[in-house]
């Protein structure tokens, strides 16, 4: 019987079961409280066993079909941690991370990347003459693989490297893998921070109450009120028909994005970190403010910082660096990006997006060593025409993240520079911004001038619970016309 | 354990749900204030009552079921005087919460007036385009805190509540007049607050309704909860006759819903286009004006096949299918039939 049709069969058998568990749901709460409950009521091995299963049911609920490919990632890079530890000889070592490597980018590249590939292909020898016809497939995207892909990967790198002992006991890490909270957007966790947690027994206290708390209730703000009001602006302005638009609506509707992509993934991190908190995990900090970042490697070091921090250590420095000259150092910056974009997804405009990011570090590279730390302009208002500056910068590229095509990037360009027209939509979208972006970004300022992410935590507990109750009522008042999903399942 | 886990952060707790305690209790004191509809839709009861107690025993009891359309569109004291002209003698009541469709009132009726106290003798449910046809309710939360009440757990399951998130929606509605009313709300607010909301709104609803339509545009509709609308006022003697109301723009008639039409024997009345009502008496492009509103009314009362309305209804003798029950259809009905083929 195909999948499919088991699949609906139990799906109409068993209505009363989520389909998906998204963070802003009343099934995964309910599923949290339950796992919550039990956890705290269990030993350290027996919370292994609970959250490994959870994971899996978690998982399940998206698409159980594609849990086997976690039990294969799992599998291969269990055996193969095991096999680098217990080997002497270097060719056998590097051997057997090449395995590693090859089966995870393998997985990865067939379910991510076959169709775009093969279509491209087609494509390039149909315009020289010669036709092909490779064979189509129409392959789902198993929600979450980039992330635990990455997150496996750097484990059997790190015991290769002698960064991390691997650790015999499949169950533990088959929880490091699949660890719900984080498994299908990250943080994309590295086990020598991360497996210890697993492997150790876990107190939560007051402090970790306070502080997931606080990153639960902003990650619901910035996913349910900011993110999901924003999404309906900006898909109508994205589909609207070329000829139809003006500047000022091609204008706000980035803006919209780029606080509407923010709010998604910030908010999504936010919530895993303190969900993951509740439970006893300390998973690592994603975002850090990124639209006050006043250069490129700046934003860098603000945004998914996860996976910028994943492609410096994996990529950017094995191909290099800085250590071998400005030219290498230019080339390998673009290329870390460009795989950096593709990512994201198998799509041109996410490769436009990635070579787009990797030039704004080398111009910027470029500038920032010609000129003498003492010579650079200081004061407030260079450091916020810098801010503005990179935060428009960064739009330019969301703008290249969000269109269907380059074309549509061409055009709407085009557009922003000749017709700069309001209309009531362009005006409706900027009052939403102020209305529900403009309070997350004043909190950040506060937040961004005290140098401390957990600010709220120092202040007057009834200032914190209005805070708590502000957040509550947008929730409530202010729900998203059509919840959405959260973008980055998709890569 | 859990009291150590939120040590000194309960207070922080607390201010949430005082706060939260204090807005649900502050709602239920001003949602009759917060729009029309919610006091319209509080009044149920008391449409419901006034129509059993208020008409006299000679007077026949004509209910108005619909939305916003017939609200601006039927003018009761017009459409009163027309149907008496004959001398019989009839009593009407309106119920008409803005927004809804056949997914609503199927609970309004059968809520409210799906008893032998109170049914009326005929059911006019004025409708538009896909009113009628099956389609889950965009008010869930809604129904929750107005319309339903435990019984209706086994057909909200079936047409309305698709999954978990829906049920737990609609039991926290159930409970909290703020969570039920938060959209009124909201659009309140932003209407306040945000400048050109409406319009941009409008440009927003459109494009995302033109993909949905085009989503949709090769499926078939169905109407298996108008069958079993018809079938439950059947049950309780009323005749239920379905007004095609007139809106700027002429639409078709689902054949789907014409074989129900057909095969239920229901009275189809088609008023999409009545004499002297012309496209310009609709502002906003589907509702009256009061102009039109009173030529409509008189058109309605005009072509009710009353003789038929005033005999009892013979689905009272078919209750173990009344929705199948056969009779052959009235002169209105083979008319909309014919116009919409031929449409």
């Amino acid at each position: 019987m195909p999948a499919d049709v088991i699949r609906q069969q139990v799906s109409r058998r068993f209505p009363c079961l989520p389909r998906s568990m998204l963070f802003n749901s009343f099934a995964f709460w309910t599923f949290y409280l339950l796992l919550f409950v039990v956890y705290h009521r269990l030993r350290h091995r027996g919370q292994n066993v609970l959250l490994l299963v959870g994971s899996y049911f978690f998982y399940g609920c998206w698409d159980w079909r594609f849990l086997g490919l976690i039990l294969l990632s799992t599998i291969i890079d269990y055996s193969v941690a095991l096999g680098i530890a217990a080997s002497q000889s270097s060719p056998r070592r590097r051997l057997l991370l090449a395995v590693s490597i090859a089966a995870n980018l393998g997985i990865l590249g067939f379910f991510k990347y076959y169709g775009f590939f093969s279509g491209e292909l087609e494509r390039l020898l149909t315009s020289l003459g010669m036709p092909a016809m490779l064979p189509t497939l129409s392959v789902v995207l198993p929600v979450g693989i980039s992330f635990y892909t990455f997150q496996t990967m750097s484990y059997t790198i790190d015991v290769y490297r002698g960064d991390c002992r691997p650790t015999h006991r499949l169950l533990d890490f088959a929880v490091y893998v699949s660890f719900f909270p984080q498994l299908v957007a990250g943080p994309i966790e590295r086990a020598s921070r991360f497996l210890p947690q697993v492997l150790g027994t876990r107190r939560v206290n007051e402090d970790d109450f306070r502080t997931g708390l606080y990153l639960v209730a902003s990650g619901l703000f910035r996913k349910v009120v900011v993110a999901d009001n924003m999404a309906p602006v900006v898909n109508a302005i994205f589909s609207t028909p070329y000829g139809e638009l003006t500047g000022a609506e091609v204008l706000l509707g980035v803006y919209a994005f780029a606080f509407q992509i923010y709010g998604d993934f910030s908010g999504y991190s936010a919530i895993a970190r303190g969900v993951a908190r509740w439970l006893g995990f300390d998973l690592m900090v994603n975002f850090r403010m990124p639209y006050f970042a006043d250069s490129p490697s700046d934003f860098w070091q603000r945004w998914h910082i996860s996976l910028s921090g994943w492609l410096r250590d994996y990529l950017y420095i094995p191909l290099g660096g800085n250590r071998h000259g400005a030219i290498l150092t230019y080339r390998n910056l673009l290329l870390t990006m460009l795989l950096g974009g593709l990512w994201h997804g198998a799509a041109w405009t996410f490769v436009a997006w990635g070579c787009y990011h990797g030039l704004l570090l080398c111009v910027y590279r470029v500038f920032d060593q010609r000129t003498p730390a003492g010579e650079r302009p200081q004061g407030n208002a260079v450091h916020i025409t810098r801010v503005v500056l990179m935060f428009h910068l960064t739009c330019l590229g969301w703008l290249l993240f969000r269109a269907e095509s380059l074309t549509q990037v061409a055009v709407m360009l085009e557009t922003l520079a000749t017709n700069f027209t309001m209309t009531p939509l362009a005006t409706m979208t900027a009052g939403l911004l102020v209305f529900y972006a403009g309070p997350l970004m004043l909190f950040e300022f506060w937040m961004e001038r005290r140098h401390e992410p957990l600010s709220l935590l120092n202040v007057h507990w009834l200032l914190r619970g209005m805070a708590y109750l502000y957040v509550v009522y947008m929730m409530l008042f202010f729900p998203p016309p059509v919840p959405s999903e959260f973008i980055y399942f998709q890569f | 354990m859990l009291k150590q886990f939120i040590g000194a952060e309960w207070k922080v707790l607390m201010v949430v749900a005082v706060g939260l305690a204090v807005g649900e209790l502050g709602m239920r004191a001003i949602e009759t204030r917060l729009s029309i509809d919610v006091d319209h839709l509080k009044n149920f009861p008391a449409i419901a009552q006034a129509l059993r107690d208020d008409a006299a025993p000679d007077e026949l009891r004509v209910l108005f079921l619909g939305n916003s359309l017939t609200r601006l569109g039927v003018d009761q004291d017009v459409f009163k005087q027309s149907a008496e002209v004959d001398g019989r003698k009839i009593h009407t009541a309106k119920m008409n919460p803005d927004n809804t469709a056949l997914a609503e009132w199927y609970y309004a009726f059968g809520n409210f007036f799906a008893d032998p106290q109170r049914a009326p003798d005929v059911l006019i449910v004025g409708f538009e385009g896909g009113h009628l046809r099956d389609h889950p309710s965009r008010h869930p939360a809604r129904l929750a805190h107005y319309y339903c009440d435990a019984n209706d757990w086994q057909d909200l399951r079936q047409f309305d509540l698709h999954g978990f998130e829906d049920a737990a929606g609609y039991w926290l509605a159930r409970w909290s007049a703020m969570y039920s009313n938060r959209d009124r709300v909201e659009r309140r607010l932003l209407d306040e607050l945000i400048p050109g909301y409406r319009d941009g709104m409008q440009i927003v609803n459109q494009r995302q309704s033109a993909e949905a339509d085009q989503q949709t545009a090769s499926q078939r509709p169905t109407y298996h909860r108008l069958r079993e609308f018809i079938a439950r006022a059947r049950k309780h003697g009323v005749r239920v006759i379905l007004a095609a109301m007139p809106i700027a723009d002429r639409y078709e008639l689902d054949p789907e819903l014409l074989d129900v039409v057909d095969e239920t024997g229901i009275e189809l009345v088609d008023c999409r286009d009545v004499p002297g009502i012309r496209p310009e008496m609709f502002p906003d492009g589907i509702h009256m004006t009061p102009e039109a509103a009173e030529r409509y009314s008189r058109y309605l009362a005009s072509v009710l096949p009353w003789s038929r309305l005033m005999e009892p209804e013979s689905g009272r003798l078919t209750e173990q299918n009344p929705a199948q029950a056969p009779s052959s259809p009235t002169a209105a009905t083979s008319q909309s039939a014919a116009a919409a083929t031929s449409g």
